[in-house]
């Protein structure tokens, strides 16, 4: 389901057309949100409130161009808004992301097939090693923070690191992927 | 380490999957570039690696995401909208909604205690400036005025000074009326809009200067800029909009942007929101651009950039609103010094390329921006009248 069926479908049937664009957009959207604010859960609630706005002031009926740059600035600007009332309440300055990564991000998140290939790769390793990359590379702990969390030496968690990346990095899928993509 | 090229040791693959995840510390991010620049002839097989782990966790915290929960909570909020609220719902949102004021009321009230001792300490830097307008014969009138009010230019021309800040042109048939000039100008600290006669729709920032036609002819409808400027040109194909700046010309028939032409500034910029826009430059080189482009025309060498950027960050002024991405603390200051009158003097001149991003509302004293900037970085600001020094 892509932008043209969401704009049909919104003449004869809006509550299916949010529903569509609810599951085709949100966690790419959350993820956006991630950009600006730290929390997963702070996120998620700015882009559940962006959807409640959606539909009770029936935004989406009133979009012309794409859906997809619609919902992105609006992300933005939910995000933004919530940022400038933090730093008034921390009077602490957050740093704005860079928008073209963030842009390749959502591109790349509301493209299911890309997104499938990039999880399974992740998923195809053994679990120590997919465990440990997730926590040193994507929860951003420490090596001894992750060895104690998986019950690890610390040079076992390196060694299952370095597989895994190398594994990663020798995968077929992937690898075509990339090659398709120049 | 001597190495193949294409292979990667092991620890420069742990600091790429780090910088792909935006979790590299500095010390490992210098690291990282020494190793870069020695190994040149990988450079493509990095890059790849640094796309991939950024896809794979992307892809993982996509996946993190609940959508069947959300979904519920949407829904939920849904209903509570469309339906009658149950009286218990009833009583928890009012609840909720008394402790929401109570907290608000404190957060308000210990917030303006805190500006309030800081404004004791040091004088008020916000300036009353104020537009003024010269007509033809050189009468100067200061704008602003609380109820709308009628000023007059020879041959019958309208003008008037409308609260809200906005001078307009009477829009009606000119023939026969002399193209006479007026001059619009802002001071620091100031900012106005203006409606000329063709029904274009004008934001001027501070620090700037306009100078058009009162009624305009029927060829072109041309003006001269100096300073920043946001335009709504009404469309009229058959008469072209030319703006002068600084030895540019900036030509369009119907279309929205921003121009940031000051004298002191090294560049000019245009900023193209939605439409079509020519800049010819001082040889006489034309770019045209696309919406969501912008041009950067260096005053010097005449090298021109042309980029796709986020017009929000160039045009959003003309809310109140100043968006500033990956700015050094120089620009900034320029930016910050025509907004609130101020002079900005570095007594570190290191000072100036710290680099920010962030936001803020023009309603706000710059005080509280300063004081955001000293918590973020090493850097101290100290305010004496119109004068800011930057330790």
């Amino acid at each position: 389901m892509g932008d043209p069926e969401i704009h049909q479908l919104l003449l004869h049937d809006p509550e299916k057309a949010f529903r569509y664009t609810f599951e085709r957009y949100y966690a790419g959207l959350t993820v956006v949100a991630r950009f600006y604010l730290d929390q997963a859960d702070e996120a998620e609630d700015v882009v559940q409130q962006l959807f409640m706005n959606i539909w009770e002031r029936q935004h989406l009926e009133k979009v012309e161009g794409s859906i997809r740059n619609y919902l992105l600035s609006a992300v933005r600007n939910a995000c933004i808004n919530y940022i400038q009332k933090k730093q008034v309440s921390e009077k602490r300055l957050h740093p704005l992301p860079d928008q073209d990564e963030m842009e390749r991000a959502f591109d790349f998140l509301i493209n299911e097939e890309e997104k499938q290939i990039f999880s399974s790769a992740l998923q195809s390793l053994p679990e120590q090693s997919r465990k440990s990359i997730e926590l040193v590379y994507f929860s951003g702990h420490s090596y001894k923070k992750a060895a104690v969390q998986l019950n690890l030496s610390v040079n076992t968690l390196k060694t299952h690191l370095k597989n895994g990346l190398q594994k990663l990095r020798a995968n077929e899928t992937i690898r075509r992927y990339f090659s398709e993509k120049k | 380490m001597k190495t193949n090229p294409g292979e990667i040791p092991d620890h420069i693959l742990d600091l790429l999957a780090l910088s792909g995840t935006g979790k590299i510390g500095p010390d490992q991010a210098s690291q990282l570039d020494e190793w870069i620049k020695a190994h040149p002839e990988t450079e493509q097989e990095y890059k790849l690696f640094i796309e991939q782990m950024q896809k794979h966790y992307w892809a993982h915290l996509s996946n993190e995401v609940e959508l069947k929960s959300a979904w519920q909570k949407i829904t939920d909020r849904k209903e509570t909208k469309t339906h009658k609220p149950a009286i218990f719902r009833w009583i928890a949102a009012a609840a909720i909604f008394i402790l929401l004021i109570a907290a608000a009321w404190y957060l308000v009230l210990t917030f303006e205690q805190k500006e309030q001792t800081n404004l004791a300490d040091q004088p008020a830097l916000n300036r009353s400036n104020q537009a003024v307008l010269v007509l033809s014969d050189g009468r100067e009138h200061v704008l602003g005025s609380e109820k709308a009010t009628e000023l007059h230019e020879q041959g019958g021309v309208h003008i008037t000074d409308n609260p809200g800040e906005i001078l307009a042109y009477n829009t009606e048939e000119h023939d026969g009326i002399e193209p006479v000039m007026n001059r619009l100008k802002i001071p620091a600290g100031a900012r106005y809009q203006l409606q000329l006669s063709d029904g274009t729709h004008v934001w001027l920032n501070a620090v700037t200067e306009i100078e058009y036609p009162v009624a305009f002819g029927n060829d072109e409808r041309r003006i001269r800029l100096s300073g920043e400027a946001y335009f709504d040109v009404h469309t009229d194909p058959s008469k072209p909009f030319i703006i002068e700046a600084n030895g540019y010309e900036i030509r369009v028939t119907g279309t929205s942007f921003n121009v940031s032409s000051y004298q002191n500034d090294p560049f000019m910029q245009t900023t193209l929101v939605v439409g079509q826009v020519e800049v010819t430059d001082r040889n006489g080189t034309k770019i045209s651009l696309a919406p969501g482009q912008m041009v950067t025309v260096d005053n010097k060498g005449q090298s021109h950039t042309v980029k796709k950027v986020d017009t929000r960050f160039y045009t959003s002024w003309k809310e109140g609103i100043l968006y500033f991405n990956k700015v050094t603390l120089y620009d900034l200051s320029v930016k910050l010094g025509r907004w609130y009158d101020a002079d900005f003097q570095f007594a570190d001149p290191q000072k100036r390329n710290l680099v920010y991003s962030g936001a803020m509302e023009n309603s706000r004293d710059i005080r509280f921006l300063l004081n955001l900037i000293e918590q973020t970085a090493d850097v101290k600001f100290s305010v004496d009248g119109h004068t800011v020094t930057v330790q």
